[in-house]
């Protein structure tokens, strides 16, 4: 008879030929030390490479109960229904935008085309190149260059399920917390932080980088050095069309949750944290691959809660 | 047959996240992307959910290292940055020897090919000959091929990076 071939022993330490094929091989292998070894070998090849796989094994406990994550396939449903609505305003925004445009330019009705033209186009209705950095500027407060714009009726979604107030977006989404001056914060931090010019990719942090909200003026971005192999924590200021600067910090769970306690510590009334969320990508890459590190960013500013939270999900980073 | 679907989440969830975290080095993505395979289960209620799992299930380790690329692309432009300049050889010595293990069967995983790795994690988490074959269009018959060779190169692979420390360290 024929030698076994490597990949029959394998199926047939396996387990995956049929009993005639195992009798067959069993009968030969009792006659034939050459096959009898090569057995052994693919046993032990075998075993080794199950032990190997063994190491990575991940640490896992028991699955989470079916109903928890059915629940989190809804809440998932949910969110991208209210990425649609948010798309869907911003188009709706355009054309409000567009109105208003075409009602200013109009000469037959100067008194409504003043009117018009000081309702502020919405402001995601398209998406705005981001503006050139401005000098950087002091941390003792924005430097407002426009009055606080008066508050305005937050546009409420029709769609399903649309109700809750997180869906509520455009401007109601930036407008300020208080029709009065925005509160003025001096970050409280370190000399362990420096300046990064935030146009040049040499001052530390490469400017697609940069955790930011589309559209608004960076003023100033501030890099505090990070342990080798890791993404250094960043602050970058945002001057919001209110007058008053948004703050996104970015780095480890913990880090960004330390600072956020450090400046929300005897700050003005109405200084606020959104929740801290993921930021992506939060991944660094390790000698063994890509490990997670937890990063997360959050929006500081002179904000509603719900507004900053709104912001934060909307934070880009490339 | 959501019974059915929920017998097989109690059975086969940690060998799910098994091979997915296999494909993806990630516990807490593995075990993200296996719920969400069973979520799917759920909803489509497939005719042969074994097979139907360990098939989603590598397809969205594909999409996930797809995006791992990406990422990885960000991370280059992250390691010109002086700040962020790591040390990763260094690092390795602070490692336990567990997870030095661990990284050099990655590394020897990442060597074989695409249709090796998934057979061999496949056969891995205890799917048969028969269903390895109709999950990756291979005919029976070549399992056996694919698994010989797969399990070689994973153990030539990792020798090979063994054998490379230790000149390293001396």
């Amino acid at each position: 008879m024929r030698h076994v071939p490597d990949e029959e022993l394998h199926a047939y330490l396996d387990q995956a030929l049929s009993r005639s094929q195992c009798i067959e091989i069993e009968t030969h292998i009792a006659r034939c030390v050459r096959c009898r070894d090569a057995r052994d070998a693919t046993a032990a090849l075998r075993d080794r490479t199950t032990a190997l796989l063994a190491t990575t094994a991940p640490r896992i406990g028991a699955p989470p109960p079916l109903h928890t994550l059915l629940a989190r396939a809804e809440a998932k449903r949910k969110t991208s229904w209210m990425r649609r609505a948010i798309l869907a305003a911003s188009f709706g925004g355009a054309i409000l935008a567009g109105w208003g445009m075409r009602a200013a330019l109009d000469p037959h009705d100067d008194v409504e085309a003043a009117r018009l033209a000081q309702v502020d186009p919405p402001p995601r209705a398209l998406p705005i190149p981001q503006s050139p950095v401005t000098d950087q500027v002091s941390t003792d407060g924005p430097r407002i260059t426009s009055p606080a714009p008066e508050p305005s009726t937050p546009v409420r979604l029709a769609a399903d399920g649309l109700s809750e107030p997180e869906a509520t977006i455009g401007r109601g989404a930036l407008a300020p917390a208080s029709a009065g001056a925005p509160a003025k914060v001096s970050l409280v931090l370190d000399e362990a932080w420096r300046n990064s010019d935030p146009a040049a990719s040499g001052g530390g942090v490469a400017p697609g980088m940069l955790p930011t909200y589309p559209g608004l003026p960076v003023t100033e971005v501030r890099v505090h050095d990070a342990a080798p192999g890791q993404r250094p924590l960043l602050i970058v200021s945002q001057l919001h069309e209110s007058g008053t600067t948004l703050y996104t910090v970015e780095g480890p769970a913990d880090r960004v949750a330390a600072i956020i306690a450090t400046q929300l510590a005897g700050a003005p009334a109405g200084f606020q944290s959104s929740d801290p969320s993921r930021s992506p990508p939060d991944y660094v890459e390790t000698p063994s691959g890509y490990r997670r590190t937890h990063r997360v960013l959050a929006v500081l500013g002179s904000l509603p809660f719900d507004t900053l939270n709104a912001i934060a999900q909307r934070i880009v980073l490339r | 047959m959501a019974d059915e679907i929920e017998r097989l989440y109690q059975t086969m969830y940690t060998s799910v996240v098994r091979f997915l975290y296999r494909k993806v080095w990630d516990e807490d993505r593995a075990e993200d992307l296996a719920q969400e395979v069973f979520i799917r289960a759920l909803a489509h209620r497939p005719e042969k959910p074994r097979a139907w799992i360990f098939a989603v299930a590598a397809n969205l380790a594909r999409d996930e290292a797809r995006a791992a690329v990406r990422r990885k692309r960000h991370l280059t432009l992250l390691t010109n940055d002086p700040v962020t300049l790591s040390r990763p050889i260094a690092s390795a010595s602070d490692m336990v020897e567990r997870d030095e293990v661990m990284a050099k069967v990655h590394g020897a995983l990442d060597t074989l090919s695409e249709r090796d790795r998934n057979v061999l994690l496949l056969w891995d988490s205890g799917l048969s000959y028969t269903e390895i074959a109709a999950q990756t269009g291979l005919a029976v018959g070549a399992v056996g091929t694919t698994l010989a060779r797969a399990r070689k190169r994973l153990v030539e692979a990792y020798d090979k990076q063994e054998a490379e420390a230790r000149a390293a360290r001396s």
